[in-house]
């Protein structure tokens, strides 16, 4: 009582006493009352003046106390005269603090308060600002009168949510291309799927109600699904591991509301299309850049699934899961089939013919390795130069240059060297080139590893008409048939579809993804259920990027012919399989230093 | 002594004015929780399994993000099919137990309107903590000057797009909760999708996080997000520097 009528008096007292106030009880005080007066609707600057007020007062106070925070950094200094400064110090400072955060806080609600006010249409039809509490009655009457319907409990009452369940699949359908379906483990009969599937498979609910989801799915993958299907031995499911003393104890009860793990589902398979009307509308989500499986005159997607097994059908659907089995303790697949439509590259323009190859070269100036561009540039496969001199295929009055350029570049360090020079196409003749070589080091040794050379067309007139100004107006690779050339494996047709693999440096697919079995189920479980609190998106990686500034360099407007399928695969079996499987093709010529970018993303430990 | 009188009157009289204040002001007080009650009813999910006491400048904002939600929804999220649907089905905790991931719906500007729950497995960050807040907030500051750029980009409203942001998340590498203090930066991969509705110029983007199969070319286009898509191609490589993947380019 004796404090709060000091304080308030206090703001009449111009000079704070220095002597008699006890240090700066005036700020927090002020930081206390004001925000229970504050009516920050009748004057909407009203929080702003308050905070500057206390501003002064902090101030003020300080000043008029004792002193500014640099007091601390002299200890015998100034407030020698207290008893304890010290203590009084860290009280000040403590009550700073604290004045400071609730200074924040009310800052923060009253621009959360002006923010709803501005939402709420009543308030904003007021025309005046009108004080707090009448914007939170109209904000609660507002949001009674937006509440999406269908939102109720089982008894009828109000159940908040943001969204209602049609925007929830509408929001699925949108975001993830997806729908919601059940069915049934043992038969695989599909107990309950979304109307949403029709935009995304282009077939209605009644194609696949009560039908088997083994008819829906490419035949292929149906062992896969069954084996997903196969809910859990049920002892093995509630049987937990000790770890203390190392054996399997039985789970006596269910103690985590969260799923159990091994309930987790996610696999990919192929699944039916609708037949192809292509004049209707909802198709658009299929378009051009997804493999698309045919099999006895069925078109087949690649769908991914995520879900859970559940026990017993979800609510709603024991009626349909009991018409047909007269079990109703049936378990079943719960899942989100979904399209995965932006993992797909962007297809880049294939149309244009190459005008440039890259080349590596050993120490000895040999070929290492060769694009396969190189077999429309110069009609030779880079299976037939692998193992040759690079100066053997130079022009005779080019060849000496070409040598001291390579010993050149053996030398420097990190500097790349350019110089003009003819090669020999397979017919005899003679085309110039800008080649541009560096040297690259291996980042981690530092050692030598090759020689990377960038040969790119000098146009017939000597400096092209069009000089594209960075690298990626270059055509990277081969016409379009090359598409399917060394790359007939599952990989690819999960990757990409046939026609986009532009560049294909690696003849094989990656080690780790068995070609048979690329998308198939076994490798997407492992990423599905992983625990949840592992971010399923941390993948492992070590990515370099070999990054190309602006690079000017004339490009030829040259046509070449379409000899470039038999390019790909050539291509393909002369690269070599083991270190020197890819390069910037079309990039690192235009590093001068050789520079390798690499990202190290976090990694996640596993 | 004249003096003194009259300070004991004041002082009376100020005790007076104090405490019909002080009345006026406890009223105020009560009304307010009534309201903050009432509007805790219409927003919070009272049964929701991580429920906490939620304060109120979180429920003001958690109410200011409803009524936008609200207003944005009901043009955009429009299906074009008919609401034959069982309810059961689609709630809320079927996704969060279906979807290997999470979904955020933002506004324009960068406001996150809504967030599915589930969002807590996988960053740590309840639902309540991030819906109203503004992205910036929770993602890397280079990575949101990527996302903008994303949102004027018109491919995204048709077809959708990748890119990686870097999240804020307290869930530490072994599952273990950090302390909100010290958050970590964790990649994820975002299909980006922009819903647009001419004519009342709203518009909103939903980014999905989902687990993509290791491999599935996903690599590819998570990389290029961090640098200039034309100039750059990725490879994996094993401890040894040998190349165990390099992608089509």
């Amino acid at each position: 009582m004796n404090r709060l009528y000091h304080s308030v008096d206090y703001e009449h007292l111009q000079p704070p006493p220095l002597v008699h106030a006890p240090p700066s009880s005036q700020p927090s005080w002020h930081a206390k009352l004001e925000p229970d007066v504050t009516q920050l609707g009748r004057q909407p600057d009203r929080a702003f003046r308050f905070s500057s007020e206390d501003e002064e007062s902090i101030v003020g106070g300080l000043a008029g106390v004792s002193m500014p925070k640099y007091s601390r950094l002299e200890p015998g200094g100034y407030g020698g005269d207290q008893d304890d400064p010290l203590s009084s110090d860290k009280e000040r400072y403590a009550r700073e603090n604290h004045s400071e955060i609730e200074r924040r806080r009310r800052n923060k609600m009253t621009h959360y308060i002006n923010e709803l006010a501005d939402m709420v249409p009543q308030c904003a039809a007021l025309g005046r600002k009108p004080d707090k509490l009448t914007i939170l009655r109209m904000a609660v009457s507002h949001m009674k009168s937006i509440r999406g319907t269908g939102n109720t409990n089982t008894d009828g009452s109000y159940k908040p949510s943001f969204l209602t369940d049609q925007e929830l699949k509408h929001l699925i359908l949108e975001a993830a291309n997806g729908f919601l379906f059940v069915v049934s483990c043992e038969t695989g009969r599909v107990l309950y799927v979304a109307d949403s599937i029709f935009p995304v498979l282009n077939m209605t609910q009644n194609d696949w109600l009560d039908r088997s989801l083994y008819d829906l799915i490419h035949p292929d993958d149906i062992d896969k699904v069954r084996d997903q299907l196969s809910p859990n031995d049920s002892n093995s499911l509630n049987r937990v591991l000790d770890l203390k003393t190392g054996t399997v104890k039985k789970e006596s009860h269910q103690t985590s509301i969260r799923m159990h793990m091994s309930c987790r589902r996610g696999f990919i398979c192929r699944m039916r299309l609708g037949q192809a009307n292509m004049g209707v509308g909802p198709f658009h989500r299929l378009r051009n850049r997804r493999p698309v499986f045919t099999v006895n005159g069925h078109q087949y997607v690649i769908v991914h699934c995520t879900g859970y097994i559940k026990k017993c059908p979800p609510q709603g659907l024991e009626g349909a899961a009991e018409g047909a089995d007269g079990n109703a303790a049936n378990s079943c697949l719960v899942a989100i089939g979904r399209l995965q439509v932006a993992n797909m590259p962007p297809c880049s323009d294939l149309s244009q013919p190459p005008s440039q190859f890259m080349t590596r070269h050993g120490q000895d100036g040999k070929f290492t390795f060769v694009d396969q561009r190189v077999a429309s540039i110069l009609g030779m496969t880079s299976q037939e130069l692998i193992g040759r001199l690079w100066w053997e295929i130079a022009h005779p009055l080019d060849q000496q240059a070409l040598k001291d350029a390579f010993s050149q570049v053996m030398k420097l360090k990190d500097h790349s060297i350019s110089l003009s020079c003819r090669f020999r196409t397979k017919n005899g003749d003679f085309v110039p080139f800008n080649v541009s070589a560096y040297k690259f080091l291996n980042p981690y040794s530092e050692e030598f590893e090759y020689v990377v050379a960038t040969h790119n067309l000098a146009s017939a007139q000597g400096s092209g008409e069009s000089i594209p100004t960075s690298p990626e107006s270059y055509p990277p690779s081969l016409g379009s048939g090359a598409s399917g050339g060394g790359l007939h494996n599952a990989w690819s047709a999960v990757q990409s579809q046939g026609g986009m693999e532009p560049y294909a440096t690696t003849a094989q697919p990656p080690p780790f993804v068995d070609p048979t079995d690329a998308y198939g189920a076994q490798t997407a479980p492992g990423v599905d259920q992983q625990a949840p609190h592992q971010d399923p998106n941390a993948q492992h990686m070590w990515a370099g990027g070999y990054m190309a500034d602006s690079l000017v360099l004339p490009l030829a407007q040259r046509g070449y012919g379409d000899g470039s399928s038999d390019g790909a695969s050539t291509g393909a079996q002369g690269s070599d399989p083991n270190w020197t499987a890819a390069s910037a093709p079309w990039s690192a010529g235009a590093v001068p230093s050789g520079v390798v970018r690499s990202a190290n993303y976090p990694q996640e430990p596993r | 002594m004249v003096e003194d009188v009259r300070s004991a009157k004041k002082r009376v009289k100020s005790s007076q004015v104090r405490e019909t204040a002080r009345h006026a002001a406890k009223s105020r007080r009560d009304k307010e929780n009534d309201l903050f009650a009432e509007l805790e009813a219409e927003v919070i999910k009272i049964n929701a399994p991580n429920f906490v006491h939620v304060d109120r400048i979180t429920l003001v904002r958690l109410a200011v993000t409803l009524i936008r939600l609200r207003r944005c929804v009901p043009t955009l999220m429009k299906t074009a099919l008919k609401d034959t649907e069982k309810k059961a089905i689609w709630s809320e905790d079927q996704i969060t137990n279906c979807l290997d991931g999470f979904i955020i719906i933002c506004d324009r500007s960068g406001t996150l309107l809504y967030i599915t729950e589930c969002v807590s497995q996988y960053l740590g960050l309840n639902q309540t903590d991030m819906v109203g807040q503004t992205l910036r907030n929770f993602v890397n500051y280079d990575d949101y000057g990527n996302f903008q750029e994303a949102l004027n980009d018109r491919g995204a409203i048709s077809e959708g797009r990748t890119i990686v942001m870097h999240m804020t998340s307290v869930v530490g590498p072994r599952g273990r909760k950090r302390s909100s203090k010290s958050p970590i930066m964790k990649p994820i991969t975002f299909c980006l999708r922009i819903l647009d509705d001419k004519k009342t110029e709203q518009r909103i983007c939903l980014l999905l996080a989902t687990a993509t199969p290791i491999c599935s070319g996903g690599l590819y286009s998570e990389v290029t997000s961090h640098f200039s898509p034309s100039s750059t191609f990725v490879t994996r490589h094993t401890c040894d520097m040998k190349f165990s993947y390099a992608d089509e380019r």
